[in-house]
């Protein structure tokens, strides 16, 4: 067996070259299915320590593989891996290769990357991690493929993020299952470049966010039992600002009605339950093609940054929706029962019945004039009066006018916007 | 098909050239780099090989031509002593600079060396070290690993995966403490070394080493004595050169530009424009201005359930409300700041922050 210099001086664990690929290796290297990669792989069991397995991820090569076999593997450390491209990081399945972080005494994360390309983590389980369970920082080209993503205490002991690419391009989730997290079971911040499909997201406060983010699919997901299901939007304050191109559809947004059980002051917090689908300060979003039942505070919002009631103070942000189109989406039972717990909700409860489909809280830009749709938000749905405008701009200093105020109807949202076009990159698994 | 087993512990001999021939610590002198330091970006298995320091007599001893050196202010690390060491190639200089840290030239090698004495009591207790850490201005950028010291701190062996040690030791009030003292893992070099993929070393900055050290040849000012044996071109006299104040002395800041100080060394090289806090917003460097952005008001963006129900990082007047307080001193993984490197809380300096935001004025929305 060849081992490479890089790890001449390290406890080693078993290096083999893929059998597939070159045939160099000898000394017993027995073929592991999952080290199906171009490069090196490293096969790692049960038995293996959690030092040998760290010092694996710190001296990872590029196109290494490192395969997880069957079992469960408890870590008091965060796994971060080491500075290579093209890395798989792979394991014998969901529910198969758990890695368990409960008694995790450092780092704020489970499995940490940063500053690589091309790094493709797959078919594992990752339990009970204190904080999140995979942060990734300036990837390009991440893949998150068949993961299982999981808290089992469902209040906000929970660790915050479940996926948690930020600052990443080219990002695509597939096939994952991330529940219980206390922020958001799959989170993409300041990215670009986003494909989120096939995925199920439940038991989490946020489902699915996508926040300060360019360039984003989000479909044929099914995001259920969260407190809210989708959310897009932007916050201040940050590198990346004034989210855009972010398509939602053909997903299923179904009885996101949990408690919401992050902290207060965490911005999650304020996401009412039973919200099934909110757009935030994004502009250019089209949303369409989904199945949106069930979800009892309301199931769509469009709304501000100031609907917050938090400072910006940030010149260069942006806090109102722009060019947002819903089209074509079936509603079925939402908004029958708004979250007494939360300020919004309360607001609704006021008017005495179930609210419409999509609520806006009006706020409006000042710069654009005070026409019947200055931000351009379309809403193309059959309900004549399946928008009501909150007009939050007109609520009075105790918030008891809202059923005075509130305009049910669609017709000034009759408009139409060309459709985004589908996000795809170089080298994009299909 | 069979599954790969592992774990061959395969204990191949480092093929270091240069390795100086003595062995571990307590052997003969040993000139660092004889033969030329690998700087191809690869580790000798034992620290030896670097002939950069030895343990004498409980001492981290410098090697020849090694230079030792202390900062103003470092970095909390469960209340370890240190031991740093600046060594670079035969007539290899770095020029100064007024700010940031310096540009060390390839093939340096510092070193920094981590040991608890059993009882912060007392004066001059031997202490036991932990590891020494090494980071090697390599062709391949900076790289660094971590060297376990043996129970007889004759010899320290490459640790590349890292591990937590769950240690002990008495404070100086008295009380026991324990510690989970984490050896870092080599990929967990860069979440705090860092810049956007880049790494650097953090403490060898003109403010940080303008102070004095007491070497064998008698006490003088490091910046000085760098200057004088070529490690550094271009230094103005210490009067000239910027100073960090000592967090614990007032006698070289107010309260907050020593708050200032210890946020700079303790959070600035992830809480800055480019290191791995750069997507909060947070900025936690000496120089920044904007009051919010090093957290007067600022509402967490991804603190998640760190934010512990408080509104702003920092609430002028209410250490208690602030959430940056929370954090500096929480030892939950999920919730304690750094994120990596303190598991015990930094009480004194705890108290140096609550103290300086008691002191700020202004209220939040």
């Amino acid at each position: 067996m060849r081992i490479p210099v890089g790890l001449a001086a390290i406890p080693v664990l078993l290096v083999a070259a893929n059998p597939l690929a070159c045939s160099s290796s000898s000394g017993g290297s027995a073929s592991n299915p999952l080290c199906t990669g171009s490069g090196r792989c490293i096969s790692i069991t049960p038995q293996t320590s959690e030092t040998d397995i760290s010092g694996a991820f710190a001296g990872v090569q590029d196109n290494d593989t490192i395969a997880f076999g069957a079992g469960t593997y408890t870590f008091n450390n965060e796994l971060a891996l080491g500075t290579a491209n093209g890395v798989t990081v792979v394991g014998a399945g969901m529910g198969q290769t758990i890695l368990n972080f409960k008694g995790q005494q450092a780092g704020e994360d489970g499995i940490f990357a940063q500053s690589v390309s091309n790094l493709t983590l797959e078919d594992f389980t990752v339990v009970d991690s204190p904080g999140n369970a995979i942060k990734v920082l300036d990837v390009t080209g991440m893949t998150f493929r068949s993961l299982e993503v999981k808290w089992t205490a469902l209040d906000e002991t929970d660790g915050a993020y479940g996926l948690y690419p930020v600052q990443c391009k080219n990002v695509l989730v597939e096939q994952c299952k991330i529940s219980g997290a206390s922020d958001s079971g799959i989170y993409i911040g300041q990215s670009q470049y986003i494909v989120v499909r096939n995925s199920e997201a439940f038991s989490n406060v946020a489902g699915i966010e996508i926040e300060n983010s360019f360039y984003a699919d989000v479909h044929d997901n099914n995001s259920h039992d969260n407190t809210g299901g989708i959310l897009v939007f932007d916050l201040p304050g940050l590198q990346q600002e004034g989210g855009h191109n972010v398509r939602v559809f053909n997903n299923q947004i179904v009885n996101n009605n949990t408690q919401n059980f992050a902290l207060t002051s965490d911005i999650v917090s304020l996401v009412p339950a039973g919200t099934g689908f909110f757009v935030m300060a994004n502009h250019d979003v089209e949303v369409f093609g989904n199945t949106i039942t069930g979800n009892n505070t309301a199931a769509a919002g469009i709304i501000s940054y100031a609907l917050t009631q938090m400072p910006a103070n940030d010149a260069k942000y942006y806090e109102w929706p722009k060019r947002v189109h819903l089209h074509g989406n079936t509603y079925s039972g939402n908004g029958k029962l708004p979250n007494a717990r939360n300020k919004i909700g309360l607001l609704l409860n006021t008017l005495g019945h179930a609210v419409a489909d999509v609520m806006y809280d009006g706020l409006t830009d000042p710069a654009l004039g005070t026409g019947p749709d200055p931000m351009t938000l379309c809403v193309q749905e059959p309900k004549a009066d399946g928008v009501c405008d909150m007009h939050f701009d007109k609520l009075n200093s105790s918030d008891t006018n809202l059923p005075q105020i509130i305009d049910c109807n669609a017709a000034p949202f009759n408009c139409s916007l060309p459709a985004l076009p589908a996000v795809t990159w170089t080298g994009m698994p299909q | 098909m069979k599954s790969l087993t592992l774990l061959l512990p395969l204990a191949i001999a480092a093929a270091l050239s240069g390795a100086c021939g003595s062995s571990g610590g307590g052997g003969g002198p040993c000139t660092p780099g004889a033969a030329g330091v690998d700087t191809s970006g690869n580790f000798p298995s034992s620290l030896a090989a670097y002939c950069m320091v030895s343990i004498q007599n409980a001492a981290v001893t410098p090697g020849a031509g090694v230079t030792p050196y202390d900062l103003n202010t470092p970095l909390f690390s469960d209340y370890a002593v240190k031991y740093r060491t600046v060594w670079m190639p035969p007539g290899a200089t770095a020029p100064y600079q007024a700010t940031d840290t310096f540009d060390l030239p390839a093939g340096t090698v510092l070193t920094k060396s981590f040991g608890f004495p059993a009882d912060l009591r007392v004066a001059g207790a031997p202490v036991k070290w932990v590891e020494t850490r090494v980071y090697v201005n390599t062709t391949k950028g900076w790289k660094g690993t971590s060297y376990t010291w043996d129970d007889a701190q004759q010899s320290a062996t490459i640790s590349p995966g890292g591990e937590i040690l769950d240690l002990s030791f008495i404070d100086s009030t008295g009380k026991t403490q324990s510690p989970h003292y984490l050896i870092p893992s080599q990929a967990e070099c860069p979440k705090c070394h860092a810049n956007e993929g880049t790494a650097t070393p953090l403490g060898p900055r003109a403010d940080q080493i303008n102070r004095t050290f007491t070497y064998s040849t008698g006490a003088e000012n490091e910046l000085a004595h760098w200057a004088s044996i070529g490690l550094l071109s271009g230094a103005p006299a210490p009067s000239k050169a910027p100073v960090l104040p000592v967090w614990n002395d007032p006698s070289t800041g107010t309260v907050a530009a020593r708050a200032r100080a210890y946020l700079q060394a303790n959070c600035s090289y992830c809480h800055d424009g480019d290191g791995e806090a750069r997507t909060t917003g947070l900025v936690l460097t000496d120089t920044e201005s904007n009051q919010m952005a090093w957290g007067v008001c600022k509402p967490p963006i991804a603190a998640g359930k760190a934010a512990i129900g408080e509104k702003y990082d920092i609430v002028p007047g209410h250490p208690e409300q602030s959430i940056l307080i929370y954090r500096a001193t929480s030892t939950l993984p999920s919730i304690a700041m750094p994120e990596i490197g303190r598991s015990l809380e930094h009480v004194e300096g705890v108290a140096l922050l609550s103290e300086w935001v008691s002191g700020l004025t202004g209220t939040c929305p």
